[in-house]
């Protein structure tokens, strides 16, 4: 370790601009692929209140076609006969919690101006399946959700805005004119938690229309489901009894003339992320290539460069090489030390490169813009954007950088002839 | 027994434009303990002998046997261990690792043999360069030092791993008489106290005049 440390501290000082190059090139390189891999765990590392989204599958709307008419048919969330249908009981899920999707509706309080909020309709289980950090009382449970209380779970921003205090248990809210009562008040959750993301969170019970049927037919209605799962559950066997469950449904529908298509549900984090609408099946693997391409380019771009600038670094170091093999380096040992030695540099550009990427995630949020569009981007923290993966993450692309640009150079270094390389006068 | 058989080595080396005969049909026997001199007009293939016989080169036709092996088919590892174990380099131009220090470029061949410890490395470096009288220079680096101590380095060097041979290429081609003297008085030392072979190309007719024996080369051929 210190001969390689000797050697590159040598030649950052007698080719300081060279070194300062390899750095910099380096440094940008991961930065850039950096920035890439730290959007996408946004969008799939787990991040409190979702720290289950490795376990978590979530069930959305049923994409109904007619049997005879040719159309594209329309997605429906489900109803709680149809959802427990999908749903109950499935193998290796612990959990299955009901919701209803974001809406926003008039919140106020008497003496107050009201304000609007996200509010979400779900059940008590929803509380097990995502982490909250309660700052006052606690969630509803399950005998409320049973009788459809009406009791309310709201952040601390809600609280502050209309009681002053985020100690608000047992106080009165209107959640759309309609009396609740505050049972606990939680922190406020980052609209990139796309699941969990409403500052009022309410028993779907307490609002009638959430339990029936819509007028389309008994399957559908307003629900939809998360659900955690066994850490060993296979995901793909919860995957085929689901669609069992639909072809079930199917066939029950067909003297509707109609049918439901299945697409894949339920979905894992990653595909959720990426669904556009209940209709279609997420296509994960496109945009897994697409990033993996970006992979490549942030990848090659500066590897050929950083690859012309080690081979002339070993162009000069050419009579030594030739030096140390007459004295017994095989040339496989010569490959091994510049890429180890390289490796180390691209480890310092790469540690730079993290640390910049992780600034700017932090200070220019703009870039999840995209995860959830319906909102303003919040402060993010660092919980969302740092984990072990992306560490290892970086030091992964450190080490193809590394593989990629050093890789032909030392090989080449390697197959010169001992007696050409020594007598090769090169300063 | 000869510790190095040469038989029939010719070197031709091809480019584009011309095809040079450097070494032709050379026959050769060395003993163990043997102070050779090689000798010849510049160009004559004399330091191509002397790579093919270090393994740095290989010959076109002909054979060289080492230490009773057959160099000849030998492949990378192989031969770099083999030059690890039994030749030691010394160079004209002594070819001293500007990074390192002395320490360091002395324990060279160390780096590239397998089980040598920390504190035995530390113990031989130490025991060469007091025999070349450069412990004091031990943490200097080579730009520190003059032609003639680099050359005691370089020496110090080839012998730190121990090897039977040692393969000196106008070890005193850069140095002033005095310090050529000092150097070859190293050398003779080597070869008497240690036994070690030593084949050494010289332009000097007095050192070689010191060895047991003159090789004279003309033209890629042994002349005498
Ligand atoms: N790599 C090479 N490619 C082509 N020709 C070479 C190569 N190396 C040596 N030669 C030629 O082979 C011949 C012998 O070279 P060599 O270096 O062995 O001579 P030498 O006796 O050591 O000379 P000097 O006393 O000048 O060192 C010369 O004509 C030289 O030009
Ligand atoms: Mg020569």
């Amino acid at each position: 370790m210190k001969k390689y440390l000797q050697q590159i501290w040598y030649e950052m000082r007698h080719q300081p601009l060279i070194g300062i190059v390899t750095l910099s090139a380096t440094a940008l390189a991961i930065f850039l692929i950096m920035v890439v891999v730290t959007i996408q765990q946004v969008k799939v590392a787990p991040f409190a209140p979702e720290i289950n989204r490795d376990r978590m599958l979530s069930g959305h709307g049923m994409h109904v076609k007619s049997l005879s008419r040719n159309e594209d048919g329309s997605a429906m969330a489900i109803s709680p006969a149809a959802l427990h249908e999908l749903y109950d009981s499935l193998p290796g899920v612990k959990a299955l919690s009901v919701y209803v999707e974001r809406n926003m509706e008039n919140i106020s309080v008497t003496g107050r101006t009201s304000m609007t909020a996200e509010v979400l309709d779900n059940d008590e289980k929803f509380w097990d399946i995502f982490s909250f950090e309660f700052i006052d009382g606690k969630p509803y449970d399950k005998a409320a959700v049973e009788a459809g209380m009406k009791e309310a779970v709201i952040s601390e921003s809600v609280a502050r805005r209309m009681f002053d205090t985020d100690k608000a248990s047992g106080r009165e809210i209107k959640i759309a004119h309609i009396p609740y009562r505050v049972v606990g008040v939680v922190k406020d959750v980052s609209p990139l938690a796309t699941a969990a993301y409403a500052h009022v969170f309410i028993p779907y019970t307490s609002q009638p229309g959430n339990t029936r049927a819509s007028e389309y037919g008994e399957l559908f209605g307003a629900l939809e489901a998360f659900m955690l799962i066994d850490e060993h559950a296979s995901i793909p066997d919860i995957k085929k009894e689901v669609e069992r469950r639909y072809s079930i449904l199917s066939s029950r529908l067909k003297k509707q003339d109609q049918e439901v298509l299945y697409h894949g549900q339920p979905y894992t984090q990653e595909e959720r992320i990426t669904s556009h609408g209940s209709n279609n099946t997420p296509d994960t693997e496109t945009d897994r290539n697409l990033r993996y391409a970006i992979y490549v380019i942030l990848l090659l771009i500066p590897a050929i460069n950083l690859g012309s600038i080690t081979q002339s670094r070993l162009r000069r170091r050419i009579s030594e090489i030739g030096i140390r093999r007459a004295f017994g380096c095989t040339r496989r040992r010569v490959i091994l030390d510049i890429l180890v030695e390289n490796f180390i540099i691209s480890l310092v550009g790469g540690i730079i490169g993290l640390l910049l990427a992780i600034c700017f995630s932090y200070f220019y949020t703009g870039i999840f813009s995209d995860i959830n569009p319906e909102y303003p981007t919040p402060q993010i923290d660092f919980s969302m954007i740092f984990h072990t993966s992306t560490f290892f993450a970086a030091l992964l692309f450190c080490f193809l950088l590394n593989l990629i640009s050093a890789g032909l150079p030392a090989w080449r270094a390697s197959r010169v002839n001992p007696v050409e390389a020594i007598n090769s006068v090169h300063k | 027994m000869p510790i190095i058989t040469i038989e029939g080595v010719s070197k031709t080396y091809r480019t584009k434009e011309i095809e040079t005969l450097a070494l032709e049909n050379v026959n050769l026997e060395i003993q163990k303990g043997e102070f050779l001199s090689i000798m010849g007009p510049s160009g004559c293939g004399k330091s191509t002998l002397l790579n093919i016989i270090g393994l740095l080169d290989t010959p076109t036709t002909g054979t060289v046997e080492i230490n009773g092996k057959m160099t000849a088919g030998m492949n990378d590892s192989t031969k770099a261990h083999f030059r690890n174990a039994n030749i030691g380099f010394v160079f004209q131009s002594f070819h001293l690792i500007p990074s390192l220090n002395v320490f360091d470029n002395v324990s060279l061949p160390l780096a590239y043999r397998n089980g040598v410890s920390d504190s035995e490395r530390h113990r031989r470096v130490s025991e060469v360069l007091e025999r070349v009288g450069l412990s004091h220079r031990m943490r200097h680096n080579p730009g520190q030092l003059s032609g003639g101590q680099c050359q005691r380095v370089a020496i110090a060097r080839a012998i730190v791993g121990n090897p039977e041979i040692i393969l000196a290429d106008e070890p005193t081609g850069n140095l002033d008489s005095k310090m050529g003297a000092e150097v070859m008085n190293l050398l003779h030392t080597l070869n008497k106290e240690d036994g070690r072979t030593i084949i050494m190309v010289t332009h000097n007719d007095a050192q070689a005049a010191e060895t047991d024996r003159i090789a004279r080369f003309f033209d890629g051929r042994q002349i005498s």
